[in-house]
């Protein structure tokens, strides 16, 4: 070894060291949430900029002791190193929390696209941004619709009703009586995400030793521009008339209709819509005719968006959707949608081509919508890995007749795919996809908690039809 | 000839009202004291007999802002509302008051309002005064009773912070003091309170 690498390596902190002064991960979190928010831009980035250099550090003294490691050894540095960062970034992360965690938290859902200590400590985050007491709403009211709220309402409640994507939800009335939902952002926090993303793809840069580094940074990329578009309250606006308009013709759903001279950049008022989330619902015990209308209710609503308007439901967690008493399903939350470009769209009728004809070209689907090389279609075992996934993903629209979402093993298997393809590293597919899974494995899971036998090949039928597919 | 006192009063009120509109049209560096004398039509003697430098002028116009927003403060306070929030209205009134000058907050007011330059007249009165309001915001909770000089003293430490913070505030509708405003108070009160964030939290 060079004699200035080495008085290089001795400068550095050792794992040991580094690990004991982070702690467990409880511990960092308890200091962390103690500490206070930086908030202007230099602060921010110096926060990141020394997290980075340690990072870095870290990275460079693991390598170099890999040199000179046995096999075994160097996983077990690796795995080390790995956990060491995760504390390292959570206590950074915390540092600048507010929205960098909303990394930690997408992240944490793609199991092994990081390192599983990373996800396992990152999934711990919970990313809120700090809740508003009614003095700061009323001044970010008073900012962005340019009234005080008492003249742009008949009335606010002081009080939220449900947190929101960087801000929270407020119960109010307009001067006609009407009831609403009015969405405020937290103060800053859209740029302080915005500034953020672009510090952390400076952290992830000096990830050397990541295998699936690439992956990752497409995947960064498509987080950071769907999470910012949720920060983005006029185009949620826009998604949701859009939104609107596609389920016009369900008359079993509805769609609050966005008040645009009560909404703004920081600001997004909808009909207020009431009824039960998925939980309280289910706590009901509801027959088991009701679930299956609930659950063809849902998945009839993503494929007319889906088929329809190419867009896809990007996040379709159970509190995006309300079950009205009166039968129909509301549909909320409009931040988070990805929609198909023509190239995207191209792989999927690829997809849906293929599929019709018996999987016919299997290794163009795959090396269109999975990235495979040459080398990866000839392996077998990758292939039949991706072709019973394919089967999997289509068994329920296989035969014309209810199919019991409420099938563990369904599910299960499902799931065994996800993790088989995280521990081979078989998940790499198009960005677009990466959401297209999300939005797959929530809404099947959701649909197994309600238990739901729905006729899905009817429904996908009767949509492509309509849409043309 | 005797000048009375609502005279002085009257001439005291026209110097600040020209200095104002001085300020604001030209800028506090492109506005001179003697434009603002022959302005409000006196003399650049009389102007000095009531305001020795164009930085008391400018002082005169911040204390003025602040005691306007300690008035909006109590007409804006929401009942019930926690430490927190008080003493967040309490200084955003103040820098909502302060708006047309924000550009003399960070050279003039922050030196001569600070904690080290007492005496200085009606900064020295303003300041006193905005610590009373804490007092009084603080004693109906009964807390910082032992301890409230050193509260006060802290807050007005605080305060000073998030105004020379806001007047150089470069985001949009200086949203990031908005942000650091509303943390702050939070920690100041948690600090006083212990959990004063749970208090909000919806």
């Amino acid at each position: 070894m060079r004699d200035d690498v080495a008085e290089l390596l001795a400068t550095l902190p050792s794992d040991a060291d580094e690990a004991d002064r982070a702690g467990p991960a409880g511990a960092v979190l308890e200091t962390v949430s103690m500490r206070p928010v930086p908030t202007g831009r230099g602060r921010r980035l110096w926060a990141l900029g020394s997290l980075q250099a340690r990072v870095a550090a870290a990275y460079a003294l693991c390598r170099a002791r890999e040199l000179f490691a046995a096999p075994e050894e160097r996983e077990r540095l690796r795995s080390e190193m790995h956990l060491a960062n995760a504390l390292r970034l959570l206590d950074g992360m915390g540092y600048l929390r507010g929205a960098l965690v909303k990394i930690g938290q997408t992240l944490a859902a793609y199991p092994r696209i990081a390192p599983d200590a990373w996800v396992e400590v990152l999934g711990a985050l919970h990313a809120e941004a700090p809740p508003m007491h009614f003095s700061l709403l009323r001044e970010q009211l008073r900012r962005d619709l340019g009234a005080e709220p008492e003249q742009a309402f008949g009335s606010v409640e002081t009080r939220a009703f449900a947190a929101a994507s960087l801000g929270q939800v407020h119960r109010a009335r307009l001067r006609t009586g009407e009831p609403v939902a009015v969405k405020v952002q937290y103060p800053g926090i859209a740029r302080a995400l915005r500034a953020d993303f672009a510090n952390a793809r400076a952290l992830f840069r000096v990830m050397p030793i990541l295998r699936e580094r690439e992956t990752l940074a497409a995947t960064l990329e498509n987080v950071t521009t769907t999470l910012l578009d949720e920060t983005d309250y006029r185009r949620e606006a826009d998604t949701a008339d859009e939104v609107r308009r596609l389920l016009s013709g369900l008359d079993d759903v509805v769609v609050p209709r966005v008040h645009r001279g009560h909404s703004g950049d920081r600001t997004l008022t909808l009909d207020l819509l009431e009824g039960d989330h998925l939980a309280a619902f289910l706590a009901k015990d509801p027959p088991q005719e009701e679930r299956d209308r609930r659950g063809a209710q849902l998945l009839r609503v993503a494929a007319r968006l889906y088929y329809s308007g190419r867009l896809l439901l990007a996040d379709p967690n159970p509190g995006n959707f309300l079950f009205l008493p009166d039968g129909r399903l509301g549909v909320l939350d409009f931040g988070c949608y990805r929609r198909f470009d023509d190239a995207d769209w191209e792989a999927v009728l690829l997809v849906v081509r293929s599929f019709r004809s018996g999987w016919s070209d299997f290794d163009g689907v795959m090396r269109t919508c999975a990235l495979l090389t040459d080398e990866e279609l000839r392996d077998a075992e990758r292939m039949r890995f991706h072709r019973e996934l394919c089967d999997w993903t289509v068994e329920p629209i296989r035969e014309d007749r209810p199919f019991d979402f409420g099938d563990p093993d369904f599910l299960d298997r499902g799931f065994r795919f996800i993790r088989e393809g995280a521990e081979r590293r078989w998940l790499r597919q198009r960005p677009v996809f990466l959401w297209q899974s999300r939005s797959f494995y929530g809404l099947r899971a959701t649909l197994f908690r309600l238990r739901a036998r729905v006729n899905e090949k009817r429904i996908d039928d009767e949509e492509t039809a309509r849409a043309g597919v | 000839m005797r000048v009375t006192e609502a005279t002085k009063e009257r001439t005291r009120r026209r110097i600040l009202r020209t200095a104002a509109r001085l300020f604001r049209r030209r800028g506090y560096e492109g506005a001179t004291t003697r434009q603002v004398a022959r302005s409000a039509g006196v003399g650049a003697g009389t102007l000095f007999n009531y305001y020795p430098s164009k930085e008391a002028l400018a002082l005169a116009l911040v204390a003025r802002g602040l005691t306007r927003g300690r008035r909006r403060f109590r007409e804006e306070r929401r009942p019930g509302a926690s430490l927190a929030e008080d003493l967040f209205v309490l200084a955003l009134t103040a820098l909502r008051e302060l708006e047309p000058w924000r550009g003399l907050v960070a050279g003039t007011a922050a030196t001569a309002l600070g904690p080290a330059a007492r005496g200085a007249g009606e900064a020295e009165g303003e300041r006193r005064r905005h610590l009373e309001e804490v007092g009084a915001i603080l004693a109906a909770r009964g807390v910082a009773d032992a301890s409230e000089a050193a509260a006060l003293h802290l807050w007005w430490a605080l305060f000073l912070g998030v105004l020379a913070f806001w007047s150089e505030d470069p985001s949009p509708a200086q949203e990031d003091t908005l942000a650091l405003l509303d943390r702050a108070t939070r920690m100041f009160a948690a600090g006083l309170e212990g959990g004063g964030e749970e208090a909000d939290r919806a």
